[in-house]
């Protein structure tokens, strides 16, 4: 008999396993999870969908058509919106930064001629 | 692969503009998406209800589906498990008794055996399968469904789910853990 006792487990009785013990349960458990593998490949087959479901669905998706269409030129008409409403703020900031500016500068070609006329 | 998902995209591109374009993404994934809810569900009655939505809600949404990168079934999926998982809430809300997999699970399986005694245990077990599938976390659900009804492989599965492959890999033996666990826990009661 070998003596290639691993004493690296113990079990709740006091016993020690050797390694033939662990290969079996490790063997033992992996046997169950393929079974449990082929159970569920049994198992889960795929479904057909009824033929008149399908037809019914694709006549629901159809009539929808015009509905969704809708949905689509909303959409547009927001985004469209959003960009002019993005693009006239940002000129407005623009435009009223910029006033400030020439208004500054303006305010300091005068102040300047004024003290060098003075 | 990789040019079928460029097709998709391109299909995908024109139901955005024209909805009657749809039509034929409707028929692509109707399948899939019925497996799905069917296998969530347990009866075809609400399966197909389900379905209905699923496809009406793609369909009013698709305006607003943006394409990164990933494959369409994913969006589809998304609306698939946020509807499932609505309907398992007013179920519990209700408090009906489910009538899992009942008469139907005997189609699903396609069981043929000669004795009655031997049908009977198959049913139940697979019975038993079938219920404890359906109390696993939905990712665990999904990843089932996806592996053995749709059988993709696990890299399209991890495109699918948003993991990596090796994440897919370790999340399949964690499902088969938990199966056995409440499989074994369900024995002993």
């Amino acid at each position: 008999m070998t003596q290639n006792k691993s004493r690296t487990l113990e079990e709740g009785n006091g016993e020690i396993p050797t390694d033939q013990d662990t290969s079996k349960t490790k063997r033992h458990r992996v046997s169950q999870l393929l079974e449990m593998s082929h159970a569920l490949k049994r198992t889960l087959e795929p479904v057909e969908v009824r033929a008149s479901f399908m037809k019914t669905l694709n006549s629901q998706l159809s009539s929808n058509v015009e509905n969704a269409r809708l949905i689509i030129e909303r959409r547009t008409k927001r985004r469209r919106q959003f960009k002019w409403t993005v693009i006239g703020a940002g000129s407005a900031v623009y435009l009223v930064s910029a006033g400030i500016a020439v208004a500054r500068i303006t305010r300091w070609g005068i102040k300047r001629i004024r003290k060098s006329a003075s | 692969m990789t040019s079928s998902n460029e097709n998709h995209s391109e299909l995908v591109r024109r139901a955005q503009e024209d909805p009657k374009a749809f039509g034929v993404l409707y028929e692509f994934y109707v399948q899939r998406i019925y497996n799905y809810v069917y296998y969530r569900t347990g009866n075809s009655h609400d399966a197909e209800d389900l379905t209905t939505r699923v496809f009406m809600r793609a369909m009013n949404r698709l305006p607003y589906y943006k394409d990164r990168g990933l494959p369409f079934s994913a969006w589809l999926y998304r609306i698939a498990h946020n509807l499932v998982a609505n309907w398992h809430r007013d179920r519990e809300r209700r408090k009906t008794v489910p009538l899992e997999f009942g008469a139907e699970s005997e189609a699903i399986v396609g069981i043929q055996t000669d004795s009655p005694e031997l049908v009977t245990e198959t049913n139940e077990q697979t019975e038993l399968l079938l219920r404890a599938i359906r109390r696993l976390q939905s990712d665990r659900q999904h990843l089932l469904i996806l592996k053995f009804v749709e059988r993709i492989s696990n890299a399209e599965i991890g495109e699918i789910i948003g993991r990596s492959e090796g994440a897919v890999k370790s999340l399949y033996h964690r499902t088969l853990l938990a199966l056995r666990r409440e499989l074994t826990k369900n024995d002993s009661e």
